[in-house]
C-alpha cells in the first residue's frame, strides 16, 4: 500500500513536468498506422493534429504543431446511446408514469466514477437517459464522459432526446388497484398495454393542446416539439412486439425522428423496420443469444442485416458490466456477425452521433470537431487490441505513453 | 440435433479395440490409484476411437510452431501423423475432413467450471465423499455450447461455496451417458478457502484445518482399535454394507509426503470409513486439490492447508480476479492457478477515492506463474474470446493460447493427452474458418478422439444464433429449455 | 511544495521512492519542536528520533546526526508522537460462531494483509486490535496487527493477543447449537438445537469456569475442541479479555481472575468510575470504550433513572484512583484521535489521554515490545502533526518501520478528464499576527487557508483540518500586482494588433517569473511595449503559476491608447475616433439584440435555439474562455470574408523544408515551413530548432512576389522575408542580432489547416433560417471599449498635461467610460476635477518630484492622489524589474503615503481598476490562492518575503 501512494505522488510530479513540457497540453500531432475518420476515409500512415481541444489537421503522411504521439491505428471517440450511467435511484421519479419535462442533466451524479470507466474504454460521448421505469422518463441530455466535472463544461446537447420505454419495465412494481391504495406502486400501468396507452395518450392530449390552448399540459410543447420532429425520440424495445408498437407509434402520430433503443430483436421483422425509417441502437452481444430482462433473442448478424436493408443504427454497451460488453468491443463482435469494419465503426460514432443531432461536433475525425480521440494498440474493435490512449477534448485522459508499456 | 448423432460404428465397435482400449485405461487407472477401476474402463471402452483425416490451410499445433497446408492423420482416436501435405503419407481408407481454408487448431481446455451439473453445490460443509458424477446432465446444453466453442476437455467440479467438496471428474462435451462423457472418472477434490455463505473467515480456516486433524484422529484411532484387536471398522464397513474385492480387502501403509499416521496398513481399505477415504487419498498425493480463493488473503489459508497435508504438487488454485496481489507467494509456491473471467481488478483507493485498475493475467505472467483462462460467465463464455481478450491485454499471443490448451491440459493431468496437436495425443482438432482469436472466425468442425461431433452447417442453434433464423419448432422449444439452463 | 516542511517532505517521498526496494539503506532523523515519547519521560523541546533499518535507534533532544544520516526537520511547530494503537477495531471482525465457546477462531485468519488503510494511517492509527468475531463469551483469539509496512512477516505484533469474549448483555443472546449427521443415522435422526449457556450473568461465569476445568462434561457442552483449544491459551498465559460495563459484570470478572489468577483486561468498564478503587487494588487493567460513535446516528440511553447516562469522566476518575487504562472506540479507527480528546473531559491530563492510545493498549495487548512509545529498539511508527494531538493538532506524516507510510502532500490524485496540472489537493493553513485582507482591513492575529488553489477559510483563527501544512509568519498579504510589466515579452518590441491574443506568448513559469513571485509580485498586467492606433491589448496574468490551467486571468482585459499625440494639435482625435466607433458597434449590438428579441418571439426552431445561445455567450464575455471563443470567430470570419473576395490558388501554401546554418554554431539545423495563404494574409508555423525551442507561430503577407512573416519565437522575434519561385524559396530569416540565408524546397501543396478555421460552424452559419436578423460584424478590437461601456472593465489611456487629462476623462465619461490614466504627471493639480470620473490612475516611478510653485519643495505625487479618493497603482514597465515593484511602494510609504493605501494599490484597488477583483487582490474566501509572506510589516524597508504561494502552490526559486 504505501508504495502504491508513493507511486500516485510520483505520478502527481510526474504529470506537472508532462504538461509543462508539452506547451500545456493542448496541442498534439497523433500519427497512426491506420486513422479511421468515420467520414469515409481510412488512411493507411496519417496524423490528426489538435489544438486548443479542436481537431485541426487530418491526413495522410505526418503533421505538425504539436508533441507527438506514435500509435497504431486511431479511431473518433466512441458515442454511446444506450449506456446506462443513471441507472440508481435517485434519478428515477416515481411519482408519475411520464415525466416528460424532467431534465435527467438535472440527476447526474458527474463525480461518479462510472463516467471515468466510460471514458478509460473509449466512450468520449453519451446520450444520458433518465432509468426506463417511467413511460416517458423526460429529457435526455448528451453529455461528454470527461472534462471539467460542470454540466455546462461537459453538455454537449441539453435536451438531446426524449427519453420512453415500452415492455413490461415501466410497468414493474405496479400493482391494481384493491380498496384503498396502500403505497403509490397501486396505479397505472399494470400491462404493457397500459404502457402503450400512456404513450398514446400523452400524444393525443398534445394535439389536443394544439387545437385547445386551454388544454395545454406540463409537457405538452415537448411533445408538441417531438411531433414537429424538432426533438427526436428515443423508445427502449427490447422484444418484436415492442418495436412493432414503436413502429405503430410512429407511423400512427407520423413522428419524422424517432429510433428504438436495445432493439434485440430487430432481426425478426426488419420490413416493417424499412417501411417506417427508424433508427435503431442494439443492445451488447451476448454468447448464449439471451439478453436483456426479458430475454430478447439476440442474432448474431443482426447489424449487418440492418446495414445491408440501409436502416440507420448504432451499437452500444448498455451499461456493460464486465470488461468484454464494454462498446470498444461491440463492433468486433458485430464483425463477427458479419458486419463490414467501416459499417462497424461508423456504427459507434458517427452514426450515434447523427441521430441525436451533435455531428456537427462529435462523431468523425475532421477539422474543426472536438479533438476527441480513441488511440489503440492494434486493428480497432477486435478484443486482441486494446484501447492505449483517449484525448477528451484535446486533453489526453489516458496516455498511451504510460499505458503502452 | 447434431451433437447427439453418435456415428454409426462408434455404437457397433470391434471388441478387439474395446480391449485394446481397456487395458491403456486401467493402466492409466492404477497410476491414478483410483477406487472406481471399473467404471472408468467401462467409460473409456464405449468412448469413440475414430479414424480420420485432417486438412487445413493453417494448423497451429501448440507444440512449436504452426504447419501450412498441413494433414493430421488420426487412427483409433489418437494422432497417428502431423504435419506438411507433402511430407504426410495420407491412408488411402480414410475419410477426410477440412480443406485449405480452414485453420486447425487443438481443442480447447477449461481447467475449471461447474457448468453441466444441476446445480453447482451441496449444503454440507465438508462433504469429500461426494462425486460430481452423479451431479452431471450430459445432455445439458451447457456442453453443447462449450463444443460449438471448440472447447473439447473440461474439469467439472463443485462451486466454490463450501470447505471441502465433491470430488470433481474430467470430461469431453461429447456423449449421451456420464460415462460416455467421462474421461477421468474422480481427478481432484474441491476445496474453498473463501468463506463458504454463513461463516466467517476464522470458521472457514479452523473447518479446514479440523478436517485433516479429524482424519488423522480417525486414522490414529481406527489404528489403534485394531492394534488391541479391536473390529470396530470391519463391523462399520459391514454395517454399510460393502462387499471387499481383493484390492479393497488389503492393507497399505500410509503413502505421501505430509504427516503419516503408522500401522495403517494393518486395516484394509475398504474397511476405512467412505467419508473419510477421499481426504486420505489427497493426502496421499492421489488426487488433485482445486483450492478457490475469494480474496488475496485466502491464498495463505490455501498454500498453507496444502503444505501441512503435502499436497501442494498437486494443487491449483482457483482465482478471483483481486488475488493477484498474492501473485509473489503463489509463484514462489509453484501451483498454477485458473483465473476468473473477469481478467482487469479495479480497485479503489479509500483515501484518493482514484481508481487503481491491474491486468490480472499480465502480474501473473510477469511472475511466471502457469495460469488458465477460464469462460464461467454466460457473456463471455469461450475460451477463445477470453484468450483473444488477454492477448489485448498485453499478454503474448502464445501464451494467451497456452493458457487456454496446453496449461489446463496439465492442470487436469491430461499434459500428454490433450492441448496440443503432437503424435500420440487426442485427435481433439477443432476447423475453424479463420485465426481462432478473430471474432471474425467461426468454428465450422469439431473433431474429439477422431471422431467429427460436430459440424456448423448443421447446427441448427447456431444458425438460429447466426441468422437468428427460426429454427423448426421442436428445436426452438428445447432451445428455450436450453437457454434457461444456461442461465443458471 | 518546496520550501521548509514541503522541500522536508518531498525529499523523504523521493527517497523512499528510491529506497523502497532496498529499505534498510542509510539512517534517516526526523526532527520536530516537540517529541513526546511516551515513556514516562515527559515532552522534549526541539526533539529527534533517530531511525535505522526500520527500527528506533535514539531519541533525545538536540541530538546529533550521524553524518550520511537523513535529516528531516518538520519544523518547531511540529510535534512528533508514536503511532496510535487502536485497542479495537473491525478489520478481521466476522459473522459469530455457532458455539458459545471458540477459542480456536484466530483473528490473524481473518485480517487482510492486502487491504487498503490508507485512511486509519492518515489519522495515526499505525496499529490495530482484530478479533475475529464479537458477541459470544469467547468469540476467539484476538490479535495486534500493523496497519501497512512492506514486509509481511513484520505486520503481526502479537497473536494470540488475547483470549476475546464478553459477559455483557450482548454475549448472553447465544442461538441454540445442532449440527446435522452425515449421513443421518438410526442413532441421531433428526436432531434438535441443544441451549446453550450463557443467558445470564451467573450463566456465563458458570460456562467460563466449566470451560477452563476442561473434561468430560465440557467436552459435551461446548464441543470437542473448545476445551483444549482454550486449556491450549491457558497454559501460553494468555490474557483474557473480556467485555464487561456494568458494575455486576466487573465484580463477577474481578472474582473470576482472583479465583484462577487469569490475566484480565476488561473490555468496555463504562462504569468503571464506580468502581475504581476496588480496581485499583485487584490491579485491573481497563479499556474503555468511549460512549459515542462518530459517524453514526444518534443515540438513545434510555429514560428510567436506573438507565446509564453516558459519562466521559471515567478515564479521569480512573486516572486518579491510580488504575492502568485505555481508551478505545468501537468505530472506525479514524475516530480514535477525536475520542480520545473526548475521555478527556472530567480532567484527563493529555500526557494520560495520549498514553492511553499508544502505551497502554499496546501493553495491555502484548505488543509493547514493539510500538506504543518511541523508545530505542522499537519499530519505528512514527506520527508528525501540525500541533499537540491532545490540542487541535492533526496528522502531516506517518511514519512506519522508518519509512513514510502517507503524508499530507502525497495523498490526493488527480481526477481523470481535468487538467492534468492541476494542483495537488494539499491543504495549507497560513498564520500570521497580521492578516492584511488587502482592502486596508487588518486581523490581528490572522489566519487563512488554501486548498486546490483556493482561499476556503480566513479568520483570527481557522481548523487545522486533516494533513494540513501550518505556515507561521509575521504578515500575509494578498499576491501583490503590477499593473503595466514587460514579463513574458522577452525583449520584444513588437506592438501587436489590439486584438493579439497575448495568451498565446506567455507559458507555465520558469525561472525568472519565480524569483518575481518570491519578491512578493504574483500578478502582472502584461501588455506590449511602444503604441498602437486600435489601441495595445492589455492581459493581466500569474507569470509563476505552474501550469496554464489558472495562469491568465483575462485575455485581454482591456486595451491602452494613446491620448498624447507628438503634435500636440492632434492629441486625443485618434482616440476620439475609436471611442466614435465603439460607441457605434455598441448601438448595433443592440439593435441587433432588439430585433433578435422580436423575431425569437416568433415560433422558433432548434438551429434559432442554438443560434440565441451563442449570443448569449456573447453577452458573458467577462471570463477570458469567452473571450477566446469570440477571437476564434472573429478569426474565422475573417477568412471566410477574404475566401468570398479571393479564391485560389495559393502559391505559397504548402510544407516548405530546408537547411540552415545559424551562426557561430556550425552544423546545419533543419528548417520546416507550414503556410497557409490566405489571400493576401499568410499564416502558419516555422520549426527549426536553430531558431527557437518551440513552434514558431507565425503570420505576415504575401504581396507581389514577396513572403513576409514573422512571429515569437523562444528567442525572441523571428522574422522572415523570401521570394518563392516554382516550388524553391529563397529567404532569410532575422533572429536578435543575426541574419541568416536559406533556401528551401516547397515539400507539399496542402497543409492540415493550422489552428482555428472550423468548416462545420461555417456551414452552420450558412443553413441559418431565413428572416432571421444578421449579427452585426464582431470585432475583437472594439469588445474592450463595448465592455467599459457596459460598466465593466475599464480603458487604459496615457495623457500627461492637466488640460489634456481633463478633455480626455471629459470625452471617456461622454462615452460612459471611467477611463484608468496612466502617466498623468499633471494629474495632482487637477485631483479634485477628476477625482470620481475615473477608475484609478497609473503614476511612473517618480514619487517625489518638485512641486511648480514652491521650486525645490518636494511633494509625494501618490499621496497627494491617494489623498484626494483616486485609487492609485504601481507599475513596473519591466520585465524581472517587476520585483522592485514593492520597493518602489516601500519608498513611497517612507516619504508619506499610508501603509494601508500602499498596500491597496498593489492589491486590491489596481484589481478593481481593471475589474478583475473577482480573482485577485484580496484574502477573501473564494479567491484565488494568491499570498505573500513577510517577516515584518509589509512594505516596510526592513521587512522581506519568506514565502509566496499562487494558486495555492508554494513558489520556490
Amino acid at each position: 500500500m504505501k508504495n502504491m501512494i508513493l507511486s500516485l505522488a510520483l505520478f502527481g510530479t510526474a504529470a506537472g513536468v508532462v504538461s509543462a513540457n508539452d506547451d500545456d497540453g493542448t496541442s498534439w500531432v497523433v500519427l497512426a498506422d491506420q486513422v479511421y475518420t468515420a467520414d469515409g476515409e481510412v488512411y493507411e500512415g496519417g496524423f490528426v493534429a489538435v489544438a486548443d481541444g479542436k481537431i485541426t489537421g487530418v491526413g495522410p503522411g505526418g503533421g505538425s504543431g504539436g508533441s507527438e504521439l506514435d500509435v497504431f491505428a486511431v479511431t473518433p471517440g466512441l458515442i454511446d446511446l444506450g449506456v446506462r450511467i443513471t441507472e440508481d435511484p435517485d434519478v428515477l421519479e416515481q411519482s408519475t408514469e411520464t415525466s416528460i419535462t424532467m431534465r435527467v442533466a438535472h440527476g447526474l451524479d458527474l463525480f461518479d466514477l462510472a463516467w471515468d470507466r466510460e471514458l478509460r474504454s473509449g466512450v468520449t460521448t453519451v446520450l444520458a437517459s433518465a432509468p426506463d421505469n417511467n413511460v416517458i422518463g423526460g429529457l435526455s441530455v448528451a453529455i461528454k464522459t470527461g472534462g471539467e466535472p460542470t454540466l455546462e463544461a461537459r453538455t454537449v446537447k441539453a435536451d438531446a432526446v426524449l427519453r420512453g420505454s415500452f415492455g413490461t419495465q415501466p410497468s414493474q412494481g405496479n400493482q391494481q388497484s384493491r380498496g384503498v391504495p396502500q403505497n403509490f406502486y397501486v396505479r397505472r400501468p399494470t400491462t404493457r398495454m397500459g404502457v402503450e396507452w400512456e404513450f398514446r395518450k400523452a400524444f393525443y392530449d398534445t394535439i389536443a393542446a394544439g387545437r385547445f390552448p386551454e388544454r395545454a399540459f406540463e409537457g405538452s410543447d415537448v411533445l408538441k416539439r417531438v411531433l414537429d420532429g424538432d426533438l427526436p425520440l428515443s423508445v427502449q424495445a427490447w422484444t418484436t412486439q415492442d418495436i412493432r408498437t414503436a413502429i405503430y407509434l410512429k407511423e400512427e402520430f407520423k413522428l419524422p425522428s424517432m429510433f428504438v433503443d436495445a432493439a434485440a430483436e430487430a432481426w425478426k421483422e426488419p420490413e416493417l423496420l424499412v417501411r417506417s425509417g427508424m433508427g435503431v441502437v442494439l443492445p451488447p452481444f451476448s454468447f448464449d443469444g439471451r439478453v436483456g430482462r426479458e430475454g430478447a433473442f439476440f442474432a448474431w448478424n443482426t447489424a449487418k442485416m440492418l446495414s445491408d436493408l440501409e436502416v440507420p443504427f448504432a451499437l452500444s454497451g448498455h451499461g456493460a458490466r464486465n470488461a468484454s460488453e464494454r462498446l470498444a468491443y461491440q463492433p468486433g463482435l458485430a464483425m463477427r456477425g458479419g458486419l463490414s469494419l467501416e459499417a462497424a465503426l461508423e456504427a459507434v460514432t458517427i452514426a450515434p452521433a447523427r441521430m441525436i443531432g451533435i455531428d456537427d461536433r462529435v462523431g468523425s475525425l475532421e477539422v474543426g470537431k472536438d479533438a476527441d480521440l480513441v488511440l489503440w494498440s492494434g486493428p480497432p474493435f477486435q478484443p486482441t487490441s486494446r484501447v492505449i490512449g483517449v484525448m477528451l477534448d484535446g486533453h489526453l485522459v489516458l496516455d498511451p505513453r504510460e499505458t503502452n508499456e | 440435433m447434431t451433437l447427439r448423432r453418435i456415428p454409426m460404428q462408434y455404437s457397433m465397435q470391434s471388441t478387439s479395440q474395446l480391449f485394446s482400449r481397456g487395458a491403456h485405461q486401467a493402466l492409466r487407472v492404477s497410476l491414478f490409484g483410483l477406487a472406481l477401476a471399473a467404471v472408468t474402463s467401462t467409460a473409456s471402452a464405449m468412448s469413440p476411437g475414430g479414424d480420420l483425416v485432417i486438412e487445413a490451410g493453417r494448423i497451429i499445433t501448440q507444440a512449436g510452431g504452426e504447419i501450412t497446408d498441413g494433414v493430421i492423420v488420426i487412427r483409433d482416436g489418437r494422432i497417428e501423423a502431423i504435419g506438411a501435405a507433402d511430407e504426410v503419407e495420407r491412408p488411402w481408407d480414410l475419410n477426410v475432413v477440412g480443406g485449405p481454408e480452414f485453420t486447425a487448431y487443438p481443442g480447447f481446455v477449461e481447467a475449471h467450471t461447474s457448468g453441466g451439473m444441476d446445480r453447482a453445490n451441496e449444503s454440507i460443509d465438508v462433504a469429500p465423499f461426494l462425486n460430481i458424477r452423479d451431479s452431471i446432465d450430459p445432455v445439458s446444453f451447457f456442453f453443447e455450447d462449450v463444443l460449438r466453442n471448440g472447447i473439447t476437455t473440461l474439469g467439472v467440479h463443485q462451486g466454490n461455496n463450501c470447505v471441502i467438496g465433491a470430488r470433481g471428474m474430467v470430461v469431453r462435451p461429447v456423449g449421451r451417458t456420464v460415462e460416455e462423457l467421462m474421461v477421468i472418472g474422480e481427478f481432484g477434490l474441491k476445496l474453498s478457502a473463501a468463506p463458504k455463505s454463513g461463516s466467517s473467515r476464522a470458521t472457514q480456516a479452523q473447518a479446514l484445518r479440523v478436517a485433516f486433524d479429524d482424519l488423522k484422529s480417525y486414522l490414529e484411532d481406527s489404528v489403534g482399535e485394531r492394534r488391541y484387536d479391536g473390529d470396530k471398522a470391519k463391523r462399520e464397513a459391514l454395517y454399510q454394507g460393502r462387499e471387499l474385492d481383493e484390492e479393497e480387502s488389503k492393507g497399505r501403509a500410509m503413502g505421501g509426503t505430509a504427516w503419516k499416521v503408522d500401522g495403517l496398513e494393518l486395516i484394509p481399505r475398504g474397511e476405512l470409513d467412505v467419508k473419510q477415504r477421499p481426504l486420505l487419498e489427497l493426502v496421499e498425493g492421489n488426487y488433485a486439490a482445486f483450492i478457490y480463493c475469494g480474496a488475496p488473503m485466502d491464498v495463505h489459508l490455501a498454500l498453507e492447508i496444502a503444505r501441512d497435508n503435502g499436497f501442494l504438487h498437486r494443487t491449483t488454485l482457483v482465482l478471483d480476479n483481486s488475488c493477484w496481489k498474492a501473485a509473489d507467494i503463489i509463484a514462489e509456491a509453484g501451483v498454477s492457478v485458473v483465473l476468473d473471467s473477469a481478467m482487469t481488478h479495479i480497485e479503489r483507493d479509500p483515501y484518493t477515492g482514484k481508481e487503481i485498475e491491474t491486468v490480472v493475467p499480465r502480474v501473473f505472467a510477469d511472475r511466471g506463474v502457469r495460469f488458465a483462462l477460464s469462460s464461467n460467465n454466460a457473456s463471455s463464455q469461450s475460451l477463445w474470446y477470453q484468450a483473444a481478450l488477454a492477448n489485448g491485454l498485453g499478454i503474448e499471443r502464445s501464451a494467451a493460447l497456452d493458457a487456454v490448451t496446453v496449461i489446463p491440459a496439465e492442470i487436469l493431468g491430461l499434459g500428454d493427452r490433450v492441448g496440443s496437436l503432437q503424435v500420440g495425443f487426442d485427435g481433439n482438432v477443432v476447423l475453424s474458418s479463420g485465426d481462432p482469436l478473430s471474432t471474425t472466425s467461426w468454428v465450422e468442425a469439431v473433431v474429439v478422439e477422431g471422431e467429427q461431433v460436430y459440424d456448423r452447417k448443421t447446427d441448427a442453434r447456431n444458425q438460429h444464433l447466426f441468422e437468428g433464423q427460426t429454427p423448426p419448432v421442436g428445436k426452438q422449444s428445447s432451445m428455450s429449455q436450453g437457454s434457461t439452463g444456461n442461465r443458471r | 511544495m518546496r520550501n521548509g516542511l514541503g522541500r522536508a517532505l518531498t525529499a523523504a517521498l523521493a527517497l523512499t521512492a528510491l529506497l523502497a526496494p532496498l529499505a534498510t539503506a542509510g539512517e534517516v532523523v526526523l526532527r520536530a519542536g516537540t517529541v513526546h515519547a511516551v515513556d514516562g519521560s515527559g515532552p522534549l523541546k526541539d526533539g529527534a528520533v533517530r531511525i535505522r533499518d526500520g527500527v528506533i535507534v535514539e531519541v533525545g533532544a538536540n541530538l546529533v546526526a550521524p553524518s550520511g544520516a537523513k535529516v528531516i526537520d518538520y519544523g518547531p511547530s511540529a510535534v512528533i508522537v508514536p503511532g496510535f494503537v487502536a485497542a479495537d477495531s473491525v478489520y478481521a471482525r466476522g459473522r459469530a460462531s455457532k458455539r458459545t465457546a471458540a477459542p480456536g477462531l484466530s483473528a490473524l485468519d481473518g485480517f487482510d494483509f492486502y487491504g487498503q488503510y490508507s485512511v486509519a494511517l492518515s489519522h495515526g492509527v499505525t496499529a490495530a486490535y482484530i478479533t475475529p468475531a464479537s458477541g459470544r463469551l469467547i468469540a476467539g483469539q484476538g490479535a495486534v496487527v500493523k496497519l501497512g509496512g512492506v514486509d509481511p512477516g513484520r505486520r503481526v505484533l502479537s497473536s494470540p493477543a488475547t483470549i476475546h469474549g464478553s459477559v455483557r448483555a450482548d454475549a448472553r443472546s447465544v442461538p441454540g447449537f445442532w449440527e446435522p449427521p452425515i449421513p443421518p443415522t438410526v442413532e441421531e435422526g433428526l436432531g434438535y438445537a441443544k441451549p446453550q449457556l450463557p443467558h445470564s450473568l451467573m450463566g456465563a461465569v458458570l460456562a467460563l469456569e466449566e470451560l477452563m476445568a476442561g473434561g468430560e462434561q465440557a467436552l459435551e457442552a461446548y464441543g470437542p475442541r473448545a476445551a483444549s483449544d482454550l486449556a491450549a491459551l491457558i497454559t501460553g498465559g494468555t490474557t483474557w479479555r473480556l467485555g464487561a460495563n456494568s458494575v455486576e459484570e466487573m465484580r463477577a470478572l474481578l472474582e473470576l481472575s482472583a479465583q484462577n489468577g487469569m490475566p484480565l483486561v476488561i473490555d468496555g468498564g463504562l462504569e468503571a468510575d464506580v468502581i475504581a478503587e476496588e480496581l485499583a487494588a485487584a490491579g485491573a487493567r481497563v479499556i474503555f470504550q468511549v460512549p459515542f460513535t462518530a459517524n453514526a446516528p444518534v443515540r438513545s440511553w434510555g429514560q428510567g433513572e436506573d438507565s446509564y447516562w453516558p459519562n466521559m469522566s471515567v478515564p479521569a476518575e480512573l486516572a486518579k484512583a491510580g488504575v492502568d487504562f485505555a481508551i478505545s472506540h468501537s468505530g472506525s479507527t479514524a475516530d480514535l484521535l477525536f475520542t480520545a480528546r473526548l475521555a478527556m473531559r472530567g480532567g484527563l491530563d493529555a500526557e494520560q489521554a495520549l498514553r492511553a492510545i499508544t502505551l497502554a493498549p499496546a501493553e495491555f495487548l502484548g505488543a509493547a515490545d514493539r510500538v506504543g512509545s518511541l523508545e530505542p529498539g522499537k519499530d519505528a511508527d512514527v506520527l508528525v502533526m501540525n500541533g499537540e494531538p491532545m490540542a487541535g493538532g492533526s496528522v502531516v506524516a506517518t511514519w512506519l518501520d522508518g519509512e513514510l507510510a502517507w503524508s499530507a502532500q502525497s495523498s490526493g490524485g488527480q481526477s481523470a478528464g481535468s487538467d492534468k496540472a492541476s494542483t495537488k489537493s494539499s491543504v495549507v493553513v497560513i498564520e500570521v499576527e497580521e492578516l492584511h485582507i488587502g482592502n486596508g482591513q487588518v486581523l490581528r492575529p490572522g489566519a487563512i487557508t488554501l486548498r486546490d488553489g483556493q482561499i476556503v477559510d480566513v479568520g483570527s483563527r481557522v481548523s487545522r483540518t486533516a494533513g494540513a501544512m501550518v505556515v507561521r509568519g509575521f504578515a500575509a498579504t494578498p499576491g501583490l500586482i503590477d499593473a503595466y510589466g514587460f514579463l513574458g515579452l522577452e525583449g520584444s518590441k513588437k506592438s501587436p494588433a489590439a486584438d493579439f491574443p497575448m495568451s498565446r506568448i506567455v507559458g507555465p513559469g520558469d525561472e525568472l517569473d519565480r524569483r518575481v513571485a518570491l519578491a512578493g509580485v504574483t500578478t502582472v498586467v502584461l501588455g506590449p511595449r511602444g503604441r498602437g492606433r486600435a489601441g495595445l491589448p492589455m492581459m493581466p496574468y500569474k507569470p509563476a503559476a505552474s501550469s496554464s490551467a489558472r495562469q491568465v486571468i483575462a485575455d485581454p482585459i482591456t486595451v491602452r491608447v494613446d491620448w498624447t499625440e507628438n503634435n500636440r494639435l492632434q492629441s486625443g482625435q485618434n482616440v476620439r475616433g475609436l471611442l466614435e466607433k465603439a460607441t457605434k458597434y455598441v448601438e448595433g449590438w443592440a439593435e441587433y439584440r432588439r430585433k433578435l428579441a422580436e423575431w425569437e418571439a416568433a415560433p422558433k426552431s432548434e438551429s434559432k435555439a442554438k443560434s440565441k445561445d451563442d449570443e448569449d455567450e456573447d453577452e458573458k464575455d467577462e471570463d477570458a474562455e469567452e473571450d477566446e471563443k469570440e477571437e476564434e470567430k472573429d478569426t474565422k470570419k475573417k477568412k471566410k470574408k477574404k475566401g468570398e473576395e479571393e479564391p485560389e490558388p495559393f502559391p505559397v501554401t504548402g510544407i516548405w523544408e530546408g537547411m540552415l546554418v545559424r551562426p557561430p554554431f556550425a552544423e546545419e539545423t533543419s528548417i520546416r515551413i507550414q503556410l497557409i495563404n490566405d489571400a493576401g494574409e499568410v499564416e502558419g508555423s516555422i520549426r527549426c530548432s536553430a531558431l527557437s525551442e518551440s513552434l514558431i507561430q507565425v503570420t505576415g503577407r504575401f504581396a507581389d512576389g514577396e513572403l513576409r512573416i514573422s512571429g515569437l519565437g523562444s528567442q525572441g522575434w523571428v522574422e522572415l522575408i523570401g521570394t518563392p519561385k516554382q516550388g524553391e524559396l529563397e529567404a532569410r530569416v532575422l533572429v536578435g542580432e543575426s541574419e541568416i540565408e536559406f533556401e528551401a524546397k516547397r515539400t507539399r501543396k496542402d497543409v492540415p489547416r493550422a489552428s482555428r478555421p472550423a468548416a462545420s460552424k461555417l456551414d452552420e452559419e450558412a443553413d441559418e433560417p431565413k428572416g432571421k436578423p444578421r449579427s452585426p460584424k464582431f470585432d475583437g478590437k472594439l469588445e474592450p471599449f463595448r465592455r467599459a461601456m457596459q460598466g465593466d472593465g475599464t480603458i487604459v489611456v496615457s495623457v500627461d498635461r492637466e488640460d489634456e487629462i481633463l478633455a480626455c476623462v471629459d470625452a471617456f465619461e461622454a462615452a460612459g467610460i471611467r477611463p484608468v490614466l496612466y502617466g498623468a504627471d499633471d494629474l495632482h493639480y487637477v485631483a479634485d476635477k477628476v477625482a470620481d470620473r475615473i477608475a484609478g490612475v497609473m503614476l511612473d516611478y517618480r514619487i517625489k518630484i518638485h512641486d511648480r510653485e514652491k521650486g525645490l519643495t518636494f511633494i509625494n505625487r501618490y499621496a497627494q492622489i491617494a489623498n484626494a479618493g483616486i485609487p492609485i497603482a504601481f507599475h513596473s514597465l519591466a520585465e524581472e524589474g517587476a520585483a522592485e515593484l514593492p520597493t518602489h511602494a516601500a519608498y513611497a510609504v517612507a516619504n508619506g503615503l499610508s501603509a494601508k493605501s500602499a498596500l491597496r494599490a498593489l492589491t486590491s484597488d489596481v484589481a478593481a481598476m481593471f475589474g478583475m477583483e473577482d480573482r485577485v487582490g484580496l484574502l477573501q474566501v473564494g479567491m484565488d490562492a494568491d499570498v505573500v509572506l513577510f517577516d515584518g510589516p509589509p512594505l516596510d524597508p526592513g521587512s522581506s518575503v519568506v514565502h509566496t504561494w499562487v494558486n495555492g502552490e508554494e513558489i520556490s526559486r
